[in-house]
């Protein structure tokens, strides 16, 4: 799958089967073995404990700040954060409004091309699907095309992505929203059309909003359907300290 | 032989002096490689480090001009967002199963 730098994904499993047999019935297993950064690789939710802004200088983890202003010293540890670990949040089971960005506009959007709360209004219109159904606690969805390079072109995948920008979040925000996804890696676009910001969106809504942001999602399915809204049914893998979860969502019609 | 001994004397020592070289060279790319790991690897690879290395101590990072905390869940709330699914929350969308069809939006 595609990943970013030196980020691992190796899962073995030894032995072939691994152990046994197992008394006179003789049972057999096989056990895998995986090193990855298991919240932030694939399919990823990001907890609130993965993104903060650094207010302070350099290295003064009192005022590297997270979600509600916990503190990288109060919640960074080695072994899992103290605070903010993605065990921390409820499951999630709620509406959730799918935007077909490539309905709209007429293919796969590009590397840096954002998505603005204009381009979520028409592609609502598009859809016949009406804005002021869009209640507080909901999850608002992109398919933007892009993860058609999804293991057929990984290079092009990673360098970069279409995505909501700082207008579409806002509209996230004054919605009061729960989650935002896509099949992007980070569901923002990439890079900022304002080139000297880096992941903004990433902050404003999990740093500042403590909304929840599920990446590298897959829509194909619905929007063959044309089933634009559903139930967002995710529960994170509950890994004490985690800073995201691995783990497949499920979409309920 | 006495040619081959310091031949193989010559060869060692060279082999010394090539192993320190290649130390200290390994030394330098592994600092300069840690420190491009913190800039050019991983999800932040595309990431402008001008800005945030510009920065004065009293200075608030662009894009953020107050705090933004305690959070309207509460000072020292970690579930953020997934507070809004409340039992009435799951109800009002358990509405929208009509089907009973569950498609998977995960990746392999």
């Amino acid at each position: 799958m595609p990943l970013f730098g030196p980020r691992a994904f190796t899962l073995r499993i030894p032995g072939g089967p691994t152990g046994g047999p197992f008394g006179d019935n003789k049972l057999v297993y096989h056990d895998e073995f995986l090193s990855t950064e298991i919240g932030q690789t694939g399919t990823q939710f990001d907890g609130l404990g993965h993104i903060g802004i650094q207010l302070g200088k350099d290295g003064d983890k009192s005022e590297m700040r997270f979600y509600n202003g916990h503190t990288a010293a109060e919640i960074s540890d080695a072994y899992g954060l103290k605070k903010l670990g993605v065990e921390k949040l409820k499951p999630l089971f709620t509406r959730a409004h799918l935007v077909d960005m490539v309905a709209l506009k007429g293919g796969m959007m590009d590397a840096g091309q954002e998505i603005t709360s204009a381009d979520i209004k028409a592609a609502l219109a598009k859809q016949n699907m009406s804005e002021s159904d869009i209640k507080p606690g909901d999850a608002i969805m992109f398919h933007t095309g892009w993860g058609s390079l999804w293991m057929k072109n990984n290079d092009r995948f990673n360098s970069g992505e279409p995505g909501i920008g700082l207008d579409a979040a806002r509209w996230v925000i004054e919605k009061d929203l729960a989650l935002t996804a896509a099949d992007t890696w980070a569901v923002e676009v990439v890079p900022n059309p304002d080139k000297s910001l880096a992941f903004v969106v990433h902050a404003e809504l999990q740093t500042k909003h403590g909304i929840h942001n599920h990446e590298n999602l897959i829509f194909d399915e619905l929007i063959a359907d044309k089933k634009y809204q559903f139930v967002y049914c995710f529960a994170p893998a509950p890994i004490k300290g985690a800073t995201g979860s691995n783990g497949c969502p499920i979409a309920i019609t | 032989m006495p040619n081959e001994i310091k031949g193989e004397e010559l060869q060692g020592g060279m082999t010394t002096t090539d192993r320190r070289t290649l130390l200290r060279t390994a030394g330098l790319a592994g600092a300069a490689g840690a420190a491009l790991a913190g800039t050019m690897h991983g999800k932040f690879s595309l990431a402008p480090v001008s800005e945030a290395q510009a920065q004065t101590p009293t200075s608030m990072p662009k894009g953020t001009d107050k705090p933004w905390w305690p959070s309207k869940w509460g000072k020292d709330d970690e579930a953020g967002a997934s507070n809004h699914i409340t039992p009435e929350k799951v109800l009002d969308a358990a509405k929208w199963i009509k089907d009973g069809k569950i498609y998977k939006i995960g990746r392999v």
